[in-house]
């Protein structure tokens, strides 16, 4: 219905003055577009490169003198155009690319592309990446995670702020189980948010610990964001998921010991369910046996990984077995099931794998160009001392990170700010520790999740708003959605300050298990 | 095949193609008496954030829908690939764990069948809409708007596209490439995965295409009157 009225309402825009200039840009804008490429397309197909004949014009080479700075702004403040008109960054960045190429380079040039993309398609590690969202997406309809926030509320619910926190510590689990983020916000809002609204949370409390106990998915493994960072920084996808646990329980002890202290202060933000609903203590330890099968999982997928039995993408497919025997405890393993599930899977990887195919081809020709040293130049020419820089980091990994999807930040910025960042040394603020020189890229990786999960929590753009103003019921106001980020957001910062400060919060397990 | 004996068994490459062939369809076949997997009415967090593009879901005429079905029948038909993967990985873990016989041949099948599957599953995931956008202005954009400036940037998507079918024919045609493996101890078969990125940028050429042709009428129906 509401499509239909939206074109009614443009059908009346339509008619107006304003309307029809639009119309004729637009079409300008397309003719020329056309025409520059159609006169190309025929350079390219008839003439010969090296020869001086060409048809009409020729623009290959035309922008082959120009100076890096002038590129760096061309080119991505023509990307950041081209995203800001909602052409998707996995098509922005590859279009772009090509034109860059050509107007650099020349159409031989172009065969960088398939050396760009193929690595990618065939990596072992990157593998991975599709088998642990096809097993969140088993998962997901097991009922599973309904059962998870079950057990918690029943432990929890007596407590003031109870309900919140059992989100929180649900969300943990959860996020120990899945790859991203999206699954777990959609999910537990379904299930958690009626069930504390009903009984009278303070819709900010509620809103904010499903959103913030969502984001735990990027950080814990295993994170996808995680399997990008190690190929990107090449990194040990291991050492890296070792490395966030610590970070992401200290999250998730922030997150839950501020909703308890809040509600604890004030009990009218979140009552705790009346004795007469409680069960009895036998009752809650019967219950216990419901969280025996996520355990399991968690212990079998991650235990693997980390005893090093088996590599990500044979942990991950472990779990995705370990997934459909659960679904099959559940009754609901079909092959409907297996479909639907299959297909969820295929949707988002393809997503996430072409914009690692567009973003590299734009970035990879952007570091050919030089435009890394210029990028490490700049950067160190601004005077700042190496923890004035980090701070510059997060700060534009938040900001970019609030417009673009994770993977791309993590395709476009970070393969920029790796070698920079593994030139510098971190002697400790404060007369805190330092950094190991040869366990930079890792405290990093870990910063920039952390960072990354800030930006997902940012409003007005982050994704986990996105998420929550798409489920959320009618009544509670986009407004209340993102003042309910703010407190967690604060927290992520006060987490991410931690991490940096005391490198050893990120360091510290890898280097007991590895050594 | 002679150094690979003594090895366990190795997964011979026509029973390799020929199942991935097969298999889609047997369980396509299977899962039509099947019943729906759970009820999950919600919507999932990808849809929510693919919103906003007018064209989507709608139907066009009879040579969009004829485009559109390539699109959706290819991305079900490599979507069930994911669980041979699975099944591999865990015959490759038990083998080497249980019977100390690593076999030879899983991580190789694997991520050359991802890597197909990713190439070849770009247009199914462009007809739903899965490739996220920046929403900032987009959604802030009259409908109207919003697919006129989808025409406008389908240029980019174009050139992409016209880019990697030409690059990827001529990686797919060179001399050296008949014939080419990984180079691992499977040998597994390069030519047919680096056909698949010609025919995944196929594929996804019409999709888009579909899509042009879709956003174009409805620009023209908004204008001229709704029927």
């Amino acid at each position: 219905m509401s499509t239909a009225l939206e074109i009614h309402r443009s059908l009346a825009l339509g008619r107006s003055p304003a309307n029809r200039f639009w119309s004729w840009i637009l079409l300008a804008a397309s003719g020329g577009a056309l025409f520059v490429v159609g006169v190309e397309l025929v350079n390219i197909l008839f003439y010969d490169p090296q020869g001086a004949d060409y048809f009409l014009f020729r623009t290959a080479g035309s922008l082959a003198s120009l100076h890096i700075s002038t590129l760096t702004w061309l080119m991505f403040g023509s990307l950041l155009v081209l995203l800001l008109m909602g052409l998707p960054l996995a098509f922005a960045a590859g279009g772009l690319g090509v034109v860059f190429i050509y107007l650099v380079g020349d159409q031989s040039m172009l065969t960088i592309i398939p050396s760009r993309i193929f690595p990618m398609m065939t990596s072992a590690d990157l593998a991975a990446i599709p088998l642990f969202i096809f097993m969140a997406a088993m998962l997901e309809r097991t009922g599973l995670i309904e059962e998870m926030f079950d057990v918690a509320y029943q432990w929890m619910g007596g407590l003031s702020g109870g309900l919140a926190a059992a989100t929180i510590l649900a969300s943990t689990l959860l996020a120990a189980m899945m790859g991203g983020m999206g699954a777990a916000v959609v999910t537990m809002g379904v299930i958690a948010l009626p069930a504390m609204l009903k009984r009278r949370y303070d819709p900010q409390i509620a809103l904010g610990s499903i959103m913030a106990g969502g984001t735990l998915g990027i950080l814990l493994p295993p994170s996808i964001l995680a399997i990008l960072y190690a190929a990107v920084a090449q990194q040990s996808v291991g050492e890296l998921y070792l490395g966030a646990v610590v970070p992401g329980l200290l999250l998730s002890a922030l997150y839950a010991g501020y909703v308890l202290l809040h509600t604890w202060l004030e009990p009218s933000l979140g009552p705790a369910i009346p004795a007469i609903e409680r069960v009895t203590l036998w009752e809650k330890l019967l219950l216990l046996r419901r969280l025996l099968a996520p355990l399991m999982l968690v212990f079998i997928v991650l235990g693997s990984l980390f005893a090093g039995i088996a590599t990500p993408a044979e942990a991950a497919g472990i779990g995705s077995l370990g997934a459909m025997v659960v679904a099959l405890m559940h009754r609901r393993l079909s092959i409907g099931a297996l479909r639907e599930a299959s297909i969820t899977t295929v949707k988002a990887s393809a997503m996430v794998l072409w914009i690692i195919f567009g973003a590299s081809i734009f970035i990879g020709f952007y570091i050919l160009q030089g435009g890394q040293e210029f990028i490490t130049e700049t950067l160190l020419g601004t005077g700042l001392s190496p923890y004035g820089l980090l701070l510059l980091m997060m700060v534009l990994l938040v900001v970019v990170g609030i417009f673009l999807d994770w993977v791309g930040v993590l395709l476009l910025v970070v393969p920029i700010f790796v070698p920079v960042i593994g030139a510098l040394t971190f002697d400790g603020l404060f007369g805190l520790p330092p950094v190991p020189g040869d366990k930079v890229l890792l405290w990093f990786g870990m910063l920039c999740l952390v960072s990354m999960q800030m930006s997902l929590l940012s409003p007005p753009f982050g994704h986990a708003l996105l998420y929550m103003q798409g489920i959320c019921p009618r009544g509670i106001t986009v407004a209340t959605i993102f003042r309910s980020s703010l407190a967690f957001l604060g927290l992520q910062a006060v987490g991410l300050t931690i991490c940096v400060l005391f490198p050893g919060m990120a360091l510290w397990l890898p280097s007991l298990v590895y050594g | 095949m002679s150094h690979l004996e003594g090895s366990g068994f190795v997964l011979p490459h026509w029973a390799y193609w020929g199942w991935l062939a097969v298999m889609p369809l047997l369980l396509i076949y299977l899962g039509r008496r099947s019943p729906e997997g759970s009820p999950r009415p919600e919507r999932t967090a990808l849809e929510i954030v693919s919103e906003g593009d007018p064209v989507l879901h709608r139907p066009g005429n009879r040579f969009t829908q004829a485009l559109d079905r390539i699109s959706e029948w290819s991305g079900v038909f490599v979507a069930f690939w994911t669980v041979n993967a699975v099944a591999a990985y865990c015959y490759e873990v038990a083998m080497r764990h249980l019977f100390n016989m690593p076999t030879l041949w899983v991580h190789e099948a694997s991520y050359l069948l991802f890597g197909m599957q990713y190439l070849l599953a770009g247009a199914f995931a462009l007809l739903h809409g899965s490739h996220v956008r920046v929403g900032v202005l987009y959604v802030k954009l009259p409908p109207r708007g919003r697919v006129g400036v989808d025409i406008f940037t389908s240029i980019f998507f174009f050139i992409f596209m016209l880019a990697l079918l030409g690059i990827s024919w001529r990686f797919f045609t060179d001399p050296y490439t008949v014939g080419e493996i990984t180079g691992e101890t499977w040998g597994g078969p390069y030519w047919p995965v680096k056909g698949m990125m010609l025919l995944g940028a196929v594929l996804i050429t019409l999709a888009g295409f579909s899509k042009l042709i879709k956003d174009i009428r409805l620009f023209c129906q908004m204008r001229g009157g709704w029927a």
